[in-house]
């Protein structure tokens, strides 16, 4: 990048002179530099035009999104005169879509901590976020299913989690970045395989059965050389771990020998062809 | 029009006024004399298709705001069109050199055919990027399409009474614009089955289902990046595909994931069907029968 515009600062300086000196580059065809240089400028203000078309910055307003598949999206916003949801549902329902309640029985209420919806029909015909509900506090991204019509709640407010980052204080003294740490605690204590290798993560055996292989569709997936696509399995036993082997060809090792089963202990370091693992039942990574 | 349309026109607007003044510019390094020779032409030729190349493979990325990808796209780009209009540039103008004399619809119509394979290699690595045949067939149908485009397009400008001064320059805008909308027509050609993001950064963002895993991560350069969102892993969650559609799969021992806020480990899907990955919500969506 920084060769390109040397050489086109001197070829651009150079020609300027030279046309000057009355040389006859000015017959040189073409509009030159002096309109391709605003062409670039140009080009410059749609791709960012392009950017601000694809993912518009929309101000969040109170009101209801139609999330309905194969439905046009549009937003309709709410104020203190709407109490019901017949006006959301007569602006965002299309004639072919199907709302089996009485709308004038479902009331919203504005109170100062947010929207509150009652259903008051005999049988509950309305789902807030794919539950059954007779009355609730309406939050930001709450989904609403009213028979055939699927509405995204609005509270006219960002949402908190972009705040997290800012407020929250620092875990460490070392910042690590996102991609590449854990944000959340683990649902409980697994036993794990770690790899040989340190670049590579641990493996956490969360499922009663794991199929280690060289296909997509194995749970540990890895391409190394000699690994079959389907190459070994581990199973849950009454509580143990068994290692089975599932390939002839190249075969499972554990602690150097070559096993058809096995149940794993901690510390055991299973092996196929040239990728290594060690089986750890404390669910501790490194 | 919707987002995707617009976003398309103003990359192709981008991509001609790019085209064009990278024509000039290379006129004006390269031509001494005011007449490019063999060389000149196809390193002329590197520099406009793999500009071309760099803006159509790099596009998706910079509009979804995934710089790895957009990178990776603009790295393929850069060589797959610059090496294709290198070739297809010196040829063509190899085959005018040797020719002799021609009227100038004929040099028109053999000038026209040097995009062919700089548009050739452009689709091809569209879909080789993707290692997906669909977006293999979409980059070669859209690569055809532009090439029959620009193939009638020189001729007739070539053809007018009152031709304008740089009618060449005006096809080359033509061309590149061209080539993005029908990249864009054709990327969503025999769509099925898609995600659709409801919050965060990417709300209002279509990902296209295509290939038999996708994963949803903080991954750089997987296609559907969450990297915005709080709470997420590398490769949180997976959908793969089955003969009778997606399936969702949990991934990761340390986050949840959720499909119509339940959580699970793995379910099929179907249409309608709201995904929550950490904090990310996502909708999947079917085409209509």
């Amino acid at each position: 990048m920084k060769r390109l515009s040397l050489v086109l600062a001197f070829t651009s300086a150079g020609r300027l002179f030279a046309q000057e000196a009355g040389s006859n580059d000015l017959a040189n065809p073409g509009f030159q530099i002096y309109l391709a240089l605003p062409m670039l400028f140009v080009a410059l203000g749609t791709l960012v035009l392009a950017r601000r078309a694809y993912n518009p910055k929309t101000h969040k307003v109170l009101g209801f999104k139609t999330i309905t598949p194969h439905l046009p999206e549009q937003f309709f916003p709410i104020d203190a005169t709407v109490v019901t949801m017949e006006p959301v549902v007569q602006a965002l329902a299309g004639k072919k879509i199907h709302v089996y309640s009485n709308l004038s029985k479902i009331s919203l209420t504005h109170k100062s901590t947010g929207i509150f919806l009652e259903e008051k029909n005999y049988k509950i015909s309305i789902l807030i976020n794919r539950r059954r509900t007779r009355r609730c506090f309406l939050q930001e991204g709450d989904i609403i299913d009213m028979g055939e019509l699927t509405l995204l709640f609005s509270s006219g407010q960002q949402e908190s989690f972009n705040n997290l980052e800012s407020t929250a204080p620092p875990e460490s003294g070392q910042s690590i970045p996102r991609s590449k740490r854990a944000q959340t605690k683990m649902i409980g204590t697994y036993p794990t395989l770690i790899p040989a290798d340190s670049r590579k993560k641990t493996f956490y055996l969360t499922k009663n059965i794991i199929y280690i292989g060289r296909s997509e569709m194995n749970d540990l997936v890895s391409k190394a050389k000699g690994i079959s696509l389907r190459h070994s399995k581990i199973e849950k036993v009454a509580g143990r771990y068994k290692i089975l082997d599932l390939e002839r060809g190249n075969g499972t090792f554990v602690n150097g020998r070559r096993i058809e089963t096995k149940f794993l202990k901690d510390g055991d370091v299973v092996s196929f062809e040239s990728v290594k693992y060690t089986f750890s039942w404390s669910g501790k990574s490194r | 029009m919707n987002h995707y349309q617009k976003a398309h026109l103003w990359m192709g607007l981008t991509a001609g006024f790019s085209l064009w003044s990278f024509q000039e510019l290379s006129r004006f390094i390269l031509s001494a004399e005011g007449e490019l020779n063999n060389w000149a032409i196809a390193l002329q030729g590197f520099l406009i298709c793999g500009l071309l190349g760099a803006i159509t493979l790099g596009q998706e990325g910079y509009l979804q705001q995934n710089f790895s990808r957009m990178i990776q796209g603009i790295r393929i780009g850069l060589f797959a069109g610059g090496f294709g209009g290198m070739v297809g540039f010196w040829l063509i103008d190899r085959i005018l050199s040797t020719s002799g004399e021609l009227s100038v619809l004929f040099k028109a119509l053999i000038s026209s055919q040097s995009w062919l394979l700089p548009f050739l290699m452009i689709g091809v690595s569209f879909g080789l990027r993707d290692q997906s045949n669909l977006q293999l067939q979409r980059g070669l149908f859209a690569a055809i399409a532009t090439s029959l485009f620009g193939a009638f397009t020189l001729p007739l400008i070539s053809l007018l009474p009152l031709r304008p001064p740089h009618a060449e320059d005006l096809t080359l805008f033509l061309l590149g614009f061209g080539f993005i909308q029908i990249m864009g027509y054709f990327g969503q050609f025999r769509r099925t089955e898609w995600i659709k993001s409801l919050n965060g950064e990417l709300e209002g963002l279509e990902f296209e289902l295509h290939k038999h895993i996708h994963y949803l991560g903080t991954q750089n350069l997987d296609r559907i990046n969450l990297s915005g969102y709080p709470d997420i892993n590398s490769t949180h969650a997976k959908l793969i595909k089955y003969h009778c559609g997606y399936s969702l799969l949990d991934n990761d021992p340390f986050g949840r994931t959720w499909l119509n806020f339940r959580s699970v480990t793995e379910q099929p899907l179907k249409n309608g069907d709201i995904i929550k990955v950490g904090t990310a919500v996502f909708q999947y969506l079917k085409k209509k029968p």
